[in-house]
């Protein structure tokens, strides 16, 4: 049995590598530039590079406070301002620039608790709202309910929750205890003394905010791990080049170049879906609601294969502590699986595909468009 | 940055005529033929084509195109795809014939370009041997001049299509004791000559060709490119069926494994919402998780082009295509083929059809020696 011509031109697509669209992954001159303007700002390109102040053992990410206030003085987070229509795709550049530079500071939680604040509007948050923007104060996000380790929490008393329902704010007298790391980012528990609570929002009302919030924060946290990969990449390239064995350079043996050729496919492929998905979530967030989890879930293989093969590419000296790219590892080793459960976000992309097949396919996933 | 759906009328109207056309030319019982004898390729469908000027849709209208933009020759390219339309020497034809083009003697580029933008030849690619593998520069079969014209011996395999082509774009060496990449020189030789001999030779998903070139003589005016000049004029129809460029080239490889990945997951989504003995295999965790894997690889891979995009692509297909046989079970392993009604039968074809993705156009390995190479790495010191 055979499907008919007919049959097979008039069915409809369930995914859109099969739809007829503009395929248009270059940025424009005004993303370029902003890209450069927060590069030098971070210090993740040549100009702006600043001397890192001394991490303590307690508050590494304090360190960090520098680089992010300038990036918020130059408008990075007003950005995340709902009203900012389509600011998903910026967004996304300047956190892979944060990533980039390994900023122990909750930059990404920060970015999407703006969001969620000037989304719900509520009056007692205006002041934080404010600080936020301009740098002062951070904000942690626990975007699944039940969740024991809050990322942000450690840096600030302000910890957005997204529940089923309702958004609450929880403010504390002061950070939640820190879980130490070897990143050293700014992880908290959820044991936050003294806190107050308040419900900024609650119905269908709040289930649409937290929606796009969580999708927001899967693509940024894509772009950020992403980000973290790269330079890592880029360090074993110039270390497989330097580095000889029995009279050759370490990079033209096949079992060094080809992994490290296997970096850059997909970090080629994770980049391009990043801006795929957040031009999505700007432009047509129904459509394909799969492709923040699915960026993330790319983020999450691509940016632990590129570290692994880039601390293994570097033999003994990659695993040394004083070695570049041991940090790297331990800030994407630590990122990662704060940002989502692979299991979770693979049963989730199941059934968003699922049901669209079940709705739109038919006998045979064939249906007439 | 932009990915929204091309909807103005002007484009929605020329998607119709194209459906129009594949729905009128493409006939149910002569793909069914092509289908038994795992051939590509549909002489009467490509001669349609050739009278719409959608063999070489980017060409102007006067030199036998369509004068189609990019975004128009995609839109072609896919409903090409979505009606699984036989291209398979459309695609090498597009390839080459550019390159015909501009490096042959004009008397000889015109004469061709006209019988093949009409659709009236085909053109076959003769790069691979029996002893070279993807190492296509180590080709072994001899050019050698006699008087005006040149004497042809050796070797081609996976010469696919060249049974349904006028000529074989082929690559042989003229000066076997210059560096590997500096002695070839390109011809176009027509399969009529005397000498040539095409003999079937069937792959896991299609017929292809072992050809002979026993003692051929082709004019000096079928020599595409100057004397030992050849990788250079081979270089563009290489480096448009590899898709390099800025931009996602039309007919590239990546898109190609792309979306055969998209219709086998097609598959497997519409066998996991269609109930059987009382469940619905969408109801199991697994079935979730497989799909949403196979999903989210496909959307990974497809998002990128060129080297890049052909090992992400091809590695995604070949990889994904078998998790989704084991998923749907012993009903893939009936033999199937695109156009099969059950979805296992389609999932059948391309487990087989996979297979081979890794390796078309040059291996995987290859590729990624290329890219180590332009990512800054010392080339292996043979």
């Amino acid at each position: 049995m055979t499907i008919s011509i007919e049959q097979r031109l008039q069915r409809r697509h369930q995914v859109e590598v099969m739809e007829h669209r503009v395929e248009d992954y270059a940025l424009t001159f005004e993303q370029e530039s902003l890209r450069d303007t927060v590069g030098r700002a971070l210090g993740t390109l040549a100009e702006g590079s600043d001397t890192v102040a001394e991490r303590s053992d307690a508050t590494p990410w304090a360190a960090d406070m520098a680089p992010w206030q300038r990036a918020c003085a130059i408008g990075v987070t007003d950005l995340s301002h709902v009203g900012q229509d389509g600011a998903l795709v910026e967004l996304a550049l300047c956190v892979e620039l944060m990533g980039r530079r390994l900023l122990r500071v909750p930059f990404v939680e920060t970015l999407i608790g703006i969001q969620v604040l000037s989304a719900i509007g509520h009056p007692q948050t205006e002041t934080l709202l404010q600080q936020a923007v301009a740098g002062n104060e951070f904000l942690a996000l626990c975007p699944v309910p039940g969740s024991r380790l809050v990322p942000g929490a450690a840096a600030t008393r302000f910890v957005v929750r997204l529940q089923p329902g309702e958004i609450i704010l929880v403010e504390s007298t002061e950070p939640a205890p820190s879980i130490h790391n070897a990143a050293g980012i700014a992880l908290g528990t959820d044991d936050t003394p003294g806190s107050r609570t308040t419900t900024l929002l609650a119905g269908a009302g709040a289930d649409d905010v937290a929606r796009s919030a969580r999708a927001a924060w899967r693509v940024l946290q894509a772009a950020a791990l992403g980000g973290a990969a790269s330079p890592a990449v880029d360090l074993a390239l110039s270390f497989a080049t330097s580095r000889h064995t029995r009279g050759v350079p370490i990079g033209s043996l096949q079992g060094i170049s080809h992994p490290l050729a296997t970096c850059h496919v997909r970090l080629a492929s994770l980049t391009n879906l990043v801006r795929r998905a957040a031009w999505f979530q700007d432009h047509e967030p129904d459509s394909y609601p799969e492709l923040p989890a699915a960026a993330l879930l790319t983020a999450l293989a691509a940016s632990r294969f590129c570290v692994e093969t880039a601390v293994h590419v570097h033999g003994g000296a990659g695993v040394a502590l004083e070695s570049p790219v041991s940090d790297h590892f331990t800030w994407v080793q630590a990122t990662s699986v704060v940002a989502g459960t692979r299991r979770h976000l693979l049963d989730e992309v199941g059934r968003t595909l699922l049901d669209r097949a079940a709705q739109e396919g038919g006998p045979h996933g064939l249906r007439t468009s | 940055m932009d990915f929204g759906r091309l909807e103005d009328p002007e484009f929605v109207s020329f998607v119709s005529e194209v459906r129009a056309f594949l729905g009128a030319e493409l006939d149910q019982h002569r793909l069914a033929g092509l289908i038994d004898r795992r051939d590509d390729f549909d002489p009467a469908f490509h001669r349609a084509l050739g009278r719409r000027g959608w063999v070489m849709p980017e060409w102007p209208v006067a030199e036998g195109g369509a004068g189609l933009d990019r975004r128009h020759a995609r839109a072609l390219d896919l409903e090409f795809a979505r009606a699984a339309a036989p291209r398979l020497n459309l695609s090498t034809t597009r390839t080459i014939l550019p390159a015909i083009v501009e490096h042959a003697a004009p008397t000889t580029a015109a004469r061709i370009a006209t019988e093949a933008a009409s659709g009236a030849a085909c053109i076959a690619m003769g790069y691979s041997e029996p002893e070279g593998g993807s190492d296509i520069a180590a080709a072994r079969t001899s050019a050698r001049r006699d008087g005006t014209d040149w004497v042809i011996h050796g070797q081609k395999v996976f010469t696919t299509g060249a049974h349904h082509c006028r000529y074989i774009f082929l690559l042989t060496r003229t000066a076997p004791d210059a560096p590997k990449h500096a002695g070839l020189t390109m011809f176009l030789v027509p399969t009529e000559a005397t000498g040539v001999h095409v003999s079937a030779m069937h792959t896991l998903d299609e017929r292809t060709n072992v050809v002979t070139f026993d003692g051929v003589r082709v004019p000096d005016t079928m020599r595409i490119g100057s004397e030992n000049d050849g990788w250079a004029v081979l270089l563009g129809p290489l480096n448009r069926e590899h898709g390099l460029g800025a931009t996602r080239h039309v007919v590239d490889a990546a898109t190609r494994h792309s979306r055969r990945l998209a219709e086998a997951l097609e598959a497997a989504l519409a066998w996991a919402v269609t109930p059987a003995d009382g469940t619905l295999p969408a109801d199991e965790p697994e079935v979730r998780r497989v799909l949403a894997e196979v999903a989210v690889d496909l959307m990974a891979a497809s998002s990128t082009w060129g080297h890049t995009g052909r090992i992400a692509s091809a590695e995604a297909y070949l990889g994904r295509v078998g998790d989704l046989c084991e998923l749907v079970g012993a009903r893939t392993a009936a033999t199937g083929h695109p156009w099969s009604e059950d979805p296992a039968g389609i999932l059948e074809f391309h487990r087989r059809s996979s297979q081979v993705s890794t390796l078309y156009g040059g291996s995987v390995e290859v590729v990624r020696d290329v890219l180590a190479h332009e990512l800054g790495l010392p080339r292996w010191n043979r």
